[in-house]
């Protein structure tokens, strides 16, 4: 005889009815407990045209702009206008000769040495000087224009000088930019954190009055102390939510709240000074 | 906030970590297991009680003892527990009795040591399974503590993170973890219960056999 006397048809309604009892356990925990958290009866508190425009950051960075800017500009002006002065009366002169002279010159110029070579040949003196004057000539032309090159090379110097300056007052002007919005988003995130501290705050200590429609929505003017007081008689009814008894659990809650959540940076907390805050339940 | 999230039942065991959701699996295996045996010893000690009732009506209605023994042997298999204790005592004595020189005390005490081994066997299998009732009775809600304990841990843990705490926070994981405590102690009750209930009866059934035994041992004395 076998010492285990289970029957076959025990051992199936056995499990059958264990398997029951475990369905039964749990429908009791799905069903007869809610499981779908409905939102608590609690009031949301929202900081409608939440704060008063965002004082600017005090940045202390130097702003490079007027600095640079202005001084290159008055430069090149000079410069051209001298260019300009200097090669005038010089070009006025050789202009009767000038064609002649460049006809010559370029004559000349296939061999200017072997004519300067031979001077004891005592052909013609005056050819000469001549071809010394028209050397001068051509000189002094050569030299206006040299020194119109160096003035164009300087004014172009002075062109990529006064770009360069602009890109990199360009490049910094971004730079200051883009702290400047990296400490706005810091002290946006700051702000956000804090709106949602005092929110939080008061909300917890609302007491919610009996009967209150969902649709109730009382908006307040809060002026709040440093330190995160509220000013006696500084909580005002700016917008009645039809319902007396709200409206003064609501103020009472404000109240109650204190000290609000205040930062500890006083340009971010004078932006605290005034709320507006709109209680719904 | 999105932390007001719904804790729907599925969602809430989804999210468990794993090791929480380990506990829960091993508290449900127990818990069915234990719940197997429950209703398997509930039927076996109640058929056992009912055919030990039924054969001590017939054993004192009728004196027969050649009429019972034939029964046994025709109910097989389904024989009850002090049917098999009486055919074993009752087939000993008689081949005893057929063997010459044997003298009476020799033959009572073969016959009793027979009736003996065979009610040993009877309360083993009877008592079967019941430590296993004992074990999940005492073991389960430790596992189930354990699963929450962690469970709450990670919450907390998690907390740490969240610059402004609330109780929104935590709510979750320990609703979470908490389910571990309850499949724990879901399974520990009835074991429990279980247990104390079928060690009372197959102790009140051990007593009813062993005072059978010695009325059959006196009844078989008495034998000419």
């Amino acid at each position: 005889m076998s010492t285990l006397s289970y029957y076959e048809g025990h051992k199936f309604s056995a499990g059958a009815l264990a398997l029951v009892v475990h369905a039964l356990f749990f429908s009791l925990l799905y069903f007869s407990f809610n499981w779908h958290v409905k939102r608590p009866p609690n009031m949301i508190v929202e900081m409608w045209d939440s704060l008063p425009d965002p004082v600017p950051i005090p940045v202390t960075i130097p702003n490079p702009t007027p600095e640079i800017i202005p001084a290159p500009p008055p430069l090149p002006m000079p410069v051209l206008q001298r260019a300009e002065t200097v090669s005038i009366p010089k070009q006025t002169e050789p202009v009767v000769t000038a064609k002649a002279d460049i006809n010559f010159k370029e004559n000349k110029k296939k061999k200017p040495v072997p004519a300067a070579k031979p001077p004891a040949k005592p052909e013609n003196i005056i050819q000469r000087l001549e071809v010394e004057k028209q050397h001068a000539v051509a000189a002094q032309v050569e030299q206006a224009k040299k020194q119109e090159l160096e003035d164009q090379i300087a004014r172009e110097k002075q062109l990529a000088a006064e770009e360069r300056t602009v890109r990199e007052n360009e490049r910094a002007r971004e730079h200051i930019e883009s702290m400047r919005a990296e400490v706005e988003a810091a002290t946006a995130s700051e702000v956000a954190r804090y709106k949602e501290m005092i929110q939080a705050k008061i909300s917890r200590n609302i007491v919610m009055p009996p009967d209150v429609p969902d649709t109730a929505e009382a908006k307040f003017m809060v002026i709040v102390l440093p330190g995160g007081s509220v000013m006696n008689d500084g909580v005002k009814l700016i917008k009645s939510s039809g319902n007396a008894a709200y409206d003064s659990a609501a103020e009472r809650a404000i109240y109650k709240a204190q000290p609000l959540p205040m930062p500890q940076d006083e340009a971010l907390a004078r932006m605290f000074r005034e709320l507006r805050l709109s209680v719904k339940p | 906030m999105e932390l007001i999230q719904d804790l729907s039942f599925v969602r809430v065991i989804i999210n468990a970590s794993t090791l929480v959701q380990l506990v829960m699996a091993l508290l449900l295996l127990v818990s069915l297991l234990s719940w197997w045996y429950i209703f398997l010893k509930m039927f076996s000690v109640h058929r056992a009680i009912k055919q030990s009732a039924a054969f001590e009506d017939a054993f004192w209605a009728n004196s027969d003892l050649n009429i019972l023994f034939q029964n046994v042997r025709k109910a097989g298999e389904s024989a009850g527990s002090m049917e098999r204790i009486f055919s074993a005592g009752l087939s000993e004595y008689v081949k005893l009795k057929k063997k010459p020189n044997v003298d009476s005390a020799a033959v009572m005490d073969s016959t009793r040591r027979a009736m003996r081994a065979t009610y040993q066997r009877e309360m083993d299998a009877l008592e079967s399974h019941l430590s296993f009732l004992a074990t999940v009775g005492s073991v389960s809600p430790y596992i189930g503590l354990f699963g929450t304990v962690w469970g709450i841990m990670n919450a907390f843990r998690g907390l740490a993170n969240v610059g402004q705490a609330t109780l929104a926070h935590v709510a979750p994981g320990i609703a979470e973890a908490l389910i571990a405590t309850a499949m724990g102690l879901f399974a520990a009750i009835p074991a429990v219960v279980a247990y104390n209930r079928y060690a009372h009866d197959v102790e009140r059934l051990a007593s009813r056999f062993e005072s059978f035994m010695e009325e059959f041992s006196n009844v078989l004395q008495r034998q000419p």
